[in-house]
């Protein structure tokens, strides 16, 4: 009984109090570090999103900027437009059929 | 057309062409099937490039075969086109050419081009959520048989998306040029959990959006999470193992106090074993040191390892001297060369010659003198090593003393016998002279008488010297009994003074006898405690001067004692002869005098008074006389009590 009640008058160690109060620390110091970290990445991510949002833009408009261009580089040749122009004026003609075309 | 057209087709990674007339009615194509159809038509691209524009079209599936890469003509293909517009020469637009394209080709492509990370990826969708290019994970969709499982499957305009802003709202924030993006992380088309972001072109009429997995996305996040759920565990094992490593530490540390303790408390018990057996060994030592008994010590060897104060003194060597030597130096021959044989053999048989058995035997002395000793000769086995330790006793003087009682034993039985001898013929001599003296029928002549007279005296003095010469021997040689009991002095003196005062008369010399309490008694011989008073008394009278005094005194003293002082007014005794009073045969020169004595009366009367527990001392003062002393201790009444009742009981008994 002695040694119980010894036990249990004793004060808590001064080690174990530092311990205690830096481990409560490191959890704090932990989670607000994860939740700064969190956020961080959070932002990059969204920046990268958006950055890689806008260069497959950019790429998509250049691309489709070409094919435009393209399109209108071969529909603006005389040889071809003299051509084309013919054709046109095929289907004017009656009774022209898809063979005829 | 077709040949103008197929190698520019080419040239620019055209599917081919179709060629549409200001109705909208297709006129001319790379292949045959759309001719004559106006299906194209309907895509709005053609109409803005009815109107004069240049467009791209959504992808949209083909209502015609179309050749895949490896020219194999499939059905339902998706396809494409990029749009302009025909002007005649006044300007007017007279038709469309569109170029057909592969939207798994260039227009996937260009998505794919920026995507990141293993699971990232960008699509095109359009208002109703169809995804408008090719997705990156259709193997994963054909698993989940979202796609058709066959090698020509692609999710172009298969694949719902989905996103977590609606499409609606997506369309009106891209009036402003914003975009939406979702990072906490949603299900997408996949069924799994990403993150991404999408705009609305408007322009182009369909949406893009970017994709990553919320895994790979917070992957760092997951990794620090883990980094710090690792490192707190670490901590909180190290914090544990650091705390058992303390407690341990503080257990050592108090085990380690414990054992001090203990240790300490052996120490200190050690220390006063150490203490007590220093102080016994040194007690042994004085004792040894000390001791009458020469103590010697000796080895197996018969090589001296000690040698005590007594020994030295007896043997008269030094402790330096003896020590180491052999004991053999100690003994005078025959013992001397037999001495290291009796160890040899004690050791070899366990036989013993002389140890455990007391022995007197002749030593010698560093001088070369013997003298005889009693030797006893104990072994003690110490750390197997044979100790043998010899207890000396000198017996020179036990010797000396031995031979002068024996000789004092055959003077005394000489002078008995001598005595007795004596006594016989002379007890005949004053019988026969008395009887010659008084014969009536023949009377002596006056002379004769005288003469006679002188024979008699002679003879009696001579009977009583030879009866003291008895008593004195009976004494020494200790055959003298004396009967001890109660004696009442007051009795006892009456009884002397019938003997002393006609003795005092004679020689004109005053007795007193004082009056003597009747209830001093002392314990002693009755008949021998008269004779030494009687002598005292004598003695007294004998030597006192004409007309002088003797008295005597019994008084109790102090202590319960009884003093006897016998005093007279005689020429006193110088105080160098007092030790020579009491010797026998010695009268201090009164043997020159006419004082008829035998010189053994204060011997004989010395030793009856210590016989019976007395002492008798003298003091005088020469010229003025003598006080002779004696001194016996009172007996009480209740020791005569018991001593009546001893002897009633003792009578009875012998009555009986």
């Amino acid at each position: 009984m002695t040694s119980v009640n010894n036990k249990s008058n004793q004060k808590p160690s001064p080690y174990a109090t530092l311990a205690a109060i830096f481990a409560i620390f490191l959890i704090i110091l932990g989670l607000t570090g994860y939740y700064i970290v969190k956020k961080e990445i959070e932002n990059d991510i969204k920046n990268l999103l958006q950055l890689n949002l806008s260069a497959n833009l950019t790429a998509l408009k250049s691309w489709i900027d070409d094919k435009k261009q393209d399109a209108k580089t071969i529909a603006s040749e005389p040889g071809l437009l003299q051509v084309i122009h013919s054709i046109m004026e095929i289907p004017k003609l009656p009774n022209l059929s898809k063979i005829q075309i | 057309m077709r040949k103008r057209l197929t190698a520019v087709c080419k040239l620019h990674n055209f599917l081919g062409f179709v060629l549409l007339n200001e109705k909208g009615l297709q006129i001319a194509a790379l292949f045959e099937d759309p001719i004559g159809k106006k299906r194209l038509v309907e895509q709005s691209s053609f109409q803005l490039s009815l109107e004069g524009k240049t467009v791209i079209s959504h992808p949209f599936i083909a209502t015609i075969d179309l050749p895949d890469k490896k020219n194999k003509w499939l059905p339902n293909q998706p396809t494409m086109f990029v749009s302009t517009p025909i002007k005649n020469s006044a300007g007017k637009i007279t038709g469309v050419l569109s170029f057909r394209m592969r939207p798994e080709e260039g227009f996937s492509k260009i998505m794919q081009v920026s995507r990141f990370g293993k699971t990232g990826e960008t699509y095109a969708f359009n208002q109703k959520g169809d995804m408008l290019t090719d997705s990156r994970f259709n193997k994963q969709l054909k698993l989940l048989k979202l796609i058709p499982d066959n090698s020509n499957s692609r999710s172009i305009l298969k694949i719902k998306i989905k996103i977590p802003v609606g499409f609606n709202r997506l369309t009106q924030n891209a009036i402003h040029g914003e975009t939406e993006e979702n990072i906490e992380g949603y299900i997408n088309y996949r069924n799994i959990s990403v993150v991404g972001a999408w705009t609305w072109l408007r322009e182009f009429d369909f949406g893009i959006g970017t994709e990553i997995e919320y895994q790979e996305a917070f992957s760092l996040l997951r990794d620090l999470l883990i980094i710090f759920f690792l490192f707190f565990i670490f901590l909180i094992l190290a914090s544990i193992i650091a705390f058992n490593y303390r407690n341990n530490q503080i257990k050592i540390k108090n085990e380690l106090a414990g054992i001090n303790l203990q240790l300490q408390k052996k120490f200190q018990e050690a220390q006063s074993a150490k203490e007590a057996l220093s102080i016994t060994e040194f007690k042994a030592q004085t004792i040894v040191e000390n001791l009458t008994e020469g103590i010697v010590t000796i080895d197996s060897n018969g090589i001296i390892k000690s040698f005590n104060s007594a020994a030295l003194k007896m043997f008269g060597y030094s402790r330096k001297e003896i020590t180491g030597k052999n004991v053999n130096i100690l003994t005078p021959e025959p013992h001397k060369s037999l001495h290291d044989d009796y160890i040899k053999n004690y050791l070899a048989t366990k036989i013993p010659k002389m140890i455990g058995l007391g022995r007197q035997m002749e030593a010698i002395k560093k001088d070369g003198s013997t003298f005889p000793i009693d030797i006893s000769i104990s072994e003690t086995v110490l750390n197997n090593e044979h100790i043998f330790t010899g207890i000396i006793r000198d017996q020179t003087q036990y010797r000396r003393a031995e031979e002068a009682e024996k000789a004092n034993q055959a003077k005394s039985e000489f002078l008995s016998r001598m005595s007795h001898e004596l006594r016989t013929p002379l007890n005949a001599i004053i019988g026969f002279s008395e009887v010659i003296f008084y014969n009536a029928k023949e009377p002596l002549s006056s002379s004769q008488k005288k003469n006679l007279n002188h024979i008699l005296k002679a003879s009696q003095h001579l009977l009583e010297l030879i009866n003291d010469i008895l008593d004195l021997s009976r004494i020494d040689s200790g055959k003298i009994r004396l009967s001890l009991e109660p004696i009442n002095m007051d009795q006892l003196i009456k009884d002397l003074s019938n003997l002393v005062y006609p003795m005092a008369e004679k020689e004109k010399v005053q007795l007193s006898l004082s009056e003597i309490n009747s209830d001093i008694f002392v314990l002693g011989d009755k008949t021998r405690l008269k004779q030494s008073i009687l002598n005292l008394l004598s003695n007294a009278i004998k030597y006192n001067r004409p007309s002088g005094q003797v008295s005597l005194k019994v008084i109790r003293v102090p202590n319960n004692r009884v003093l006897i002082e016998v005093s007279d007014t005689g020429i006193g005794i110088p105080n160098e002869n007092f030790e020579d009073l009491f010797k026998p045969f010695n009268r201090l020169g009164a043997d020159r005098s006419e004082i008829e004595g035998t010189g053994i009366g204060l011997a004989i009367t010395k030793k009856l008074v210590e016989l019976m527990n007395g002492s008798i001392s003298v003091e005088s003062d020469l010229g003025k006389g003598a006080n002779f002393l004696l001194i016996f201790q009172l007996q009480t009444i209740l020791f005569r009590q018991q001593m009546k009742l001893i002897l009633k009981i003792k009578n009875f008994w012998i009555l009986k």
